[in-house]
């Protein structure tokens, strides 16, 4: 869940309505708006917005732990692991922003 | 017959809702001052070996829609295709409304395009991306938009369609009523701009000659503009980009950087294009052996940041509630 408002000092008058391909929301008149977890895209998208502010405390980005799993557990886990089959163009992102193609 | 006059002719613009849900008529008809869009029928011939020296046979390889309108910057239809090249619109107030356009993160809205050429050719251009947007002028003139997008597929309809609605005769802004900033101050002496946002958009192509998608890439925004060489602003900004600092004398390690605004006011009406972080890329300051006054013909690009890359701004007499006129 995040919250966010219109900020005091953005010098808005009325209702702020924001549409956007991760989706819409309508501010009234100094209303709080809640997004759902299930839409992280317009979460990100509101944070940055310059009229928006958020109001809520936004989750900590949790800290990587390299013995966060019990190396005992982990190699159980690796044994009873099926054998996987890795493809030779596996999904991959691309710098350039270009669609991914899996040409196998 | 008579033959068609070119003359007779308009963009639309409408927003959809969806992938594969064409818009039934458009919100907003521009008069094209350059450019066109249409369907798109690629063809090509097989090439192969043979006793015969007439060319293979000829094949389709893929349909599709495209187009590169250009037109006035106008009050109440620039916010649609701006909001179609940058992705989100805010809208605010209580009238006057203020339209304003920043980036999306991940990705673009599917736009309705229509072309009318002639009271003849009636064809609407489905599930187009826009591919770039740019704004344009210089003294003395119109501000002009062009627009690049790619699309699926076209329909065509014999008649008008339906509850077209008609030109927009707003008077479009000018250059003189603009307001160059440049790092939080005005400065007078730049005569032309240029404003460009490309996604960088792809056409894919699977089993069939419909495409399957147009996907943005990464997005690139670079300005220009051409600045008249004077002993302060342009000097200042000459030796920050150089030197780092307008006292510096050794070439700068580091980049520098500075916010730039375009802004033009016609009465209630305001058009404004923010990067509020913008790196130079050339500064000149050329000699001229006809005498001619020096010119910097200045580019750059936006930087990332906590903020988008820019923002587009458009306050005009037309409410937004619930996304009615722009999506």
């Amino acid at each position: 869940m995040a919250e966010f408002r219109v900020k005091s000092d953005a010098g808005v008058e009325g209702d702020v309505y924001i549409s956007a391909p991760e989706g819409t929301a309508t501010f009234k008149d100094g209303q709080t708006v809640t997004i759902d977890d299930s839409a992280p895209q317009l979460v990100a998208l509101l944070s940055q917005h310059p009229l928006l502010e958020r109001v809520d405390d936004p989750p900590a980005p949790e800290p990587e732990s390299a013995d966060a799993v019990d190396a005992d557990e982990a190699q159980k886990q690796a044994d009873s692991a099926p054998d996987f089959v890795e493809t030779s163009d596996p999904p991959q992102g691309d710098v350039s922003g270009a669609p991914w193609d899996n040409v196998d | 017959m008579a033959g068609l006059s070119g003359k007779t002719a308009y963009i639309g613009v409408a927003k959809q809702t969806a992938k594969g849900s064409a818009a039934t008529v458009a919100k907003y008809v521009n008069p094209f001052t350059g450019g066109s869009a249409g369907p798109e029928r690629v063809v090509d011939r097989l090439q192969e070996t043979d006793s015969n020296l007439d060319p293979g046979s000829a094949y389709l390889v893929r349909g599709g829609a495209a187009g590169s309108p250009e037109f006035y910057v106008r009050p109440k239809s620039f916010p649609a295709y701006a909001r179609a090249g940058l992705g989100v619109n805010t809208t605010s107030g209580a009238g006057p409304y203020v339209h304003t356009m920043t980036t999306a993160t991940s990705s673009l809205p599917y736009m309705s395009f229509f072309r009318m050429l002639g009271a003849t050719v009636y064809e609407r251009l489905e599930d187009c991306l826009v591919n770039s947007i740019s704004v344009r002028s210089e003294a003395g003139q119109a501000l002009v938009c062009t627009l690049n997008f790619l699309g699926l597929k076209p329909t065509r309809s014999a008649t008008e369609w339906a509850s077209t609605p008609t030109l927009e005769n707003e008077a479009p802004w000018f250059y003189h009523q603009g307001t160059v900033t440049i790092a939080g101050s005005t400065v007078t002496n730049v005569r032309s701009f240029e404003i460009t946002l490309e996604n960088n958009v792809t056409q894919q192509q699977t089993d069939d000659i419909t495409l399957y998608d147009v996907v943005p890439g990464t997005r690139n925004l670079t300005f220009s503009f051409d600045m008249i060489f004077d002993s302060s602003t342009a000097f200042d900004e000459y030796k920050k980009f150089h030197y780092g600092t307008t006292s510096g004398t050794a070439q700068s390690t580091t980049l520098y950087t500075t916010d730039v605004t375009f802004s033009f006011t016609n009465g209630a009406d305001i058009v404004q294009f923010a990067i509020p972080v913008a790196a130079y890329e050339e500064f000149p300051a050329e000699p001229d052996a006809g005498g001619d006054p020096v010119v910097s013909s200045v580019r750059g690009a936006a930087i990332r940041s906590a903020s988008p890359i820019t923002t587009w701004t458009v306050t005009n007499t037309v409410a937004n509630a619930a996304g009615v006129n722009y999506g």
